[in-house]
């Protein structure tokens, strides 16, 4: 549903240029709940950014749903990031003047639908992640992890294609890290939804299907989930401490 | 709910930086609009001195407010954008096509700026109509015309708001046109560190700019105008540039460096405010630099309406005589009984009056121009040079009570009283004079110089000088002198009592109506000059206002009455003094909105790493010094640097116009300290005003009494 293909990114700074991704391969089906991990500065973030179409890339292809991305224009952008993206950001990006309810119904008013139908999908996905009492509350007043669920609800709004998801959990402590992990387990399983989750926190990638890893701006392995969360924790474990020490094995 | 709901809402909520943004642009749009039809307004014009220096520097310092204005706007709305950019991001992020919220930004800047226009220039426009009706009272206008706005005045506040719109609007275009997202999401956090090397060697090479722009624009062209007689023409105005190279050179090093050196305790105990400082660099150093400028331009403006003011009054305190006027031979002139009798009506007693006989001969002097084609100062001696006066030794010893002695085939100089010499005109350049009615010349020699001021005609110098001559030598130059060339000098002071400046202006009005034609010349007219030279621009004869002693007026003949001059200074110099303190109000408003401003700024930018202090154990009042060490840096600096500045700047032009320091000068550098150090004050309020400001932004309400406590 989502095809990464020979994606190359690179910066500029000064008269250096740092190459970000080189070559960077992967695909993500449906309903597939797939982490990237990988170390600071190995290029997770980047490539988010460039399949969110946040910012440009230099060469490659990325697809979804069988749509080349780069060959939109910026009006077709926006309207494949409201309607077949959800985004979540790990500094969650709420709208400080707008109420839990109001947040959550923005992609929705992006997209200009009737209210009914905008107020009634609101209701269901505060009450499928527990926040419907903080409903007329402002971001100002609620706690992390609930900014978090807010915003997993507000990226489902438009029953996207797919959820695409920066460090989540990076500002939150376990309980509240669980609690977003779970939602997105629960969007998975009730509303059907593909996730690509950027993230740092190995206990929260073991609750994925997949995850990648990605070292120096290439994909570097992949590991599969097997339904053994505990197992495949300690799996990823092993490839991280791998990867983190430097070693080239090919833990897949 | 739609779009436009959501975007009214967060409006709402972001009131705030709305009414910031709408508080900046008002404020310049109707400071310039208030400016701008003031000075353009045909009642001020008609007032301003024409030509000159004073409307020289008015329309520079106009240029100064109006550029300090533009800045001020371009700053408020980066800052707006700014605060903007979050939910702008995050729109765009969830779907919000880039046209539709590009449409509805650029709609909501067009309303805030047409709104605030109308509104603003209408208030400036008030401001000015007060200004021009104080100034119509106070100058007490005999003739009919009053203060009204002129065309020019309001199509030039129209431009301004245009400007600086167009501006905005460029500014607003380009922020909603950026194509990465990312930036726009995180430009409220973005960190504007100074990338450049900065070392000793960085601050060294400012310094040396600075010295070089002072030498090459200030001292350099003074030194070769003296010692090699020769001007360097406009451009080492050029070098000033190196002065502003220089000084943001100076700051950037302020807040970039910050070493170990030979203080660790103290490079400790800054460290943190250094540090966190250091990543606003560049943004911070900006702003420094407007600071200075506008409190440079404010400066000057003060330093200026003050030499005027100062200049101005010392001119009736250095006055001999109450009263003092010439009449040459051809006029209808005033009698002692129609002064009298002109005094009566007002109660006004008439002491000590005195007339003297003046000859006026074509006396020699030195020309010296500013520069030939070869850029050298040149001097050519002439013998027959201007027609000036001459007073004999017992007439004046008569006139002044003054004993003064001098030989046959000398001369004295009258001189103002604390008047200083220039290389423009000596003394002792004259060497000769000669009766053109009977072709009978001397030659004299100077053997000193005489202070009194009631002799002291204009400057003083060239067509305007007075010399005492030996009662012998006197009598023979004066023998078969025509009356055109002949003057009577009236001295008298009056009483106390009695209406003194209805008098006065009364005698004005009938001593212009009394001259003759060739009284009505301009100041620096000479009948001998105008014959010889070829283009010559003083023929025009001299425009009076009987009825209007207040206006300044280009008259050879133009009368001392110390109680016109007393009363009539202030009003002679309203205008330019009121425009000048309005450039200074514009100049420190737009310094302290800016310095507040970017004090908030800095506080906004260091909650958190403040917040990550306090976990680590820090105090609120070592917070509270973290947060004051980087605040102060915003105020302190540009206040040192443009007052050293200025204050050296004007001083030394001070000293350059003639080559000395007189006692009205060190009255004027007197003040301009005093000056200096208000500008301080003003400054140390809004910065403990920024402050208190950011202690509530940062640690929330109360925090100072919590401190207290």
């Amino acid at each position: 549903m989502l095809k990464v293909d020979h994606l190359f990114k690179s910066y500029k700074t000064g008269r250096i240029t740092y190459e970000v991704l080189k070559d960077v391969c992967f695909e993500v089906k449906e309903r597939e709940f797939v982490a990237v991990m990988g170390a600071s500065g190995s290029g997770k973030t980047t490539m988010l950014n460039c399949i969110s179409c946040f910012h440009p890339y230099d060469k490659g292809k990325i697809t979804l749903n069988g749509i080349r991305l780069s060959r939109l224009s910026e009006e077709e952008i926006a309207r494949v990031r409201n309607e077949q993206l959800g985004f979540v950001f790990q500094d969650f990006m709420l709208l400080d003047g707008l109420t839990v309810f109001e947040n959550v119904c923005v992609p929705k008013v992006i997209r200009g639908e009737d209210y009914k139908l905008m107020e009634e999908k609101a209701g269901k996905l505060l009450r499928l992640f527990g926040i419907e009492h903080i409903a007329d509350k402002y971001p100002a007043e609620i706690s992390g992890g609930q900014k978090q669920r807010v915003a997993v609800a507000r990226s489902l709004m438009n029953d996207p294609l797919a959820i695409l998801a920066d460090e989540p959990t990076g500002n939150l402590d376990s309980r509240a890290s669980e609690a977003v992990i779970q939602a997105f387990i629960e969007a998975k399983k009730t509303l059907g939804a593909t996730i690509l989750m950027v993230t740092h926190d190995t206990f929260s990638a073991s609750y994925c299907d997949r995850v990648i890893m990605m070292k120096d701006g290439k994909v570097h392995s992949e590991l599969m989930n097997n339904g053994n969360r505990k197992a495949f924790l300690e799996d990823l474990l092993n490839v991280l401490r791998k990867l983190n020490g430097g070693e080239n094995d090919d833990a897949a | 709910m739609t779009l436009l709901n959501v975007l009214n809402k967060l409006k709402k909520y972001n009131k705030g930086n709305y009414r910031q943004f709408s508080l900046c642009f008002s404020l310049s749009v109707l400071l310039v609009s208030a400016l701008t039809l003031f000075m353009l307004s045909p009642f001020v014009q008609g007032r301003l001195p024409v030509g000159g220096d004073s409307r020289k520097m008015l329309y520079m310092i106009y240029a100064v407010a109006v550029t300090g204005c533009v800045l001020f706007v371009i700053y408020a709305a980066g800052l707006f954008l700014r605060f903007k950019s979050r939910e702008v991001g995050i729109l765009m992020a969830l779907g919000t096509a880039k046209g539709t919220l590009s449409k509805t930004i650029m709609k909501e800047m067009l309303m805030i700026i047409g709104k605030l226009s109308m509104v603003s220039i209408l208030s400036g426009g008030m401001i000015a109509y007060g200004f021009g009706r104080l100034y119509e009272n106070l100058i007490q206008s005999a003739e009919s015309d009053s203060f009204g706005f002129s065309l020019s005045g309001l199509l030039g506040s129209v431009l301004f708001v245009l400007a600086v719109s167009v501006i905005i609007l460029g500014m607003t275009n380009r922020f909603t046109k950026r194509a990465n997202l990312i930036e726009i999401l995180n430009e409220e956090r973005r960190t504007e560190p100074i990338r450049k090397d900065v070392d000793r060697k960085y601050l060294a090479a400012g310094l040396i700019l600075i010295v070089l722009g002072i030498l090459g624009g200030l001292i350099i062209p003074f030194a070769i105008s003296t010692v090699f007689k020769m001007t360097l023409g406009g451009f080492h105005y050029a070098f000033y540039i190196l002065v502003l190279i220089g000084l943001y050179r100076i700051m950037v090093y302020s807040v970039a460096v910050h070493k170990r050196g030979k203080n660790p305790q103290k490079y400790y105990r800054h460290l943190i405010s250094f540090g966190m400082l250091k990543f606003q660099g560049v943004s911070v150093v900006r702003n420094m630099l407007i600071v200075t400028l506008l409190l440079a331009g404010a400066l000057f403006a003060i330093f200026y309406s003050a030499t005027n003011c100062i200049q101005g009054a010392t001119i009736a305190a250095n006055e001999d005589n109450d009263m003092s006027y010439r009449y040459l031979g051809d006029a209808d002139r005033l009698t002692v009984h129609d002064v009298e009798s002109v005094a009566a009506e007002y109660g006004v007693k008439i002491i000590n009056y005195r007339e003297v006989e003046v000859a006026r001969l074509l006396g020699s002097g030195v020309a010296r121009e500013n520069y030939d084609e070869n850029g050298m100062l040149t001097e050519e001696y002439r013998e027959k040079d201007y027609y000036k006066n001459f007073v004999s030794a017992s007439g004046f010893s008569k006139a002044t009570g003054m004993e003064v002695q001098v030989e046959p085939g000398t001369y004295l100089y009258i001189s103002r009283k604390n008047n200083t010499e220039n290389y423009w005109f000596l003394p002792e350049d004259l060497d000769m004079a000669e009766n053109t009615d009977t072709g009978v010349k001397k030659k004299l020699v100077f053997s000193g110089t005489v202070e009194y001021s009631s002799f002291f005609y204009d400057r003083g110098q060239d067509g305007s000088a007075s010399y005492i001559l030996n009662d012998e030598d006197f009598a023979g130059l004066k023998e078969g002198l025509s009356k055109r060339f002949q003057m009577t000098q009236v001295l008298f002071d009056i009483s106390e009592e009695g209406d003194i400046y209805t008098f006065s202006k009364e005698l004005y009005a009938r001593y212009c109506n009394s001259v003759s034609n060739s009284m009505r010349v301009m100041a620096s007219y000479d009948e001998y000059r105008a014959d010889v030279d070829e283009n010559y621009g003083y023929g025009e004869p001299a425009m009076l206002y009987p009825k209007r002693p207040e206006i300044e007026v280009d008259w050879k003949y133009n009368p001392v009455f110390i109680p016109l001059l007393e009363r009539n200074f202030v009003l002679t110099y309203a205008t330019l003094l009121l425009i000048f303190v309005f450039v200074a109000v514009i100049c420190l408003v737009s310094a302290g909105v800016i310095g507040y401003t970017r004090s908030i700024a800095v506080a906004v930018k260091s909650k958190h790493v403040l917040m990550d202090v306090k976990k680590l154990g820090a105090g609120q009042i070592y917070l509270d010094r973290i947060l004051k060490e980087q605040e102060k840096k915003v105020f302190v600096l540009p206040t040192v640097v443009a007052t050293i500045l200025m204050f050296a700047y004007y001083t030394m032009t001070l000293w350059q116009n003639d080559g000395v320091i007189s006692s009205n000068e060190y009255l004027i550098i007197g003040f301009n300290i005093a000056v200096c150090l208000m500008i301080a004050v003003y400054q140390y309020i809004l910065f403990q005003l920024s402050f208190r400001k950011s202690q509530t932004i940062v640690f929330g309400a109360g925090t100072e009494v919590m401190k207290k406590g």
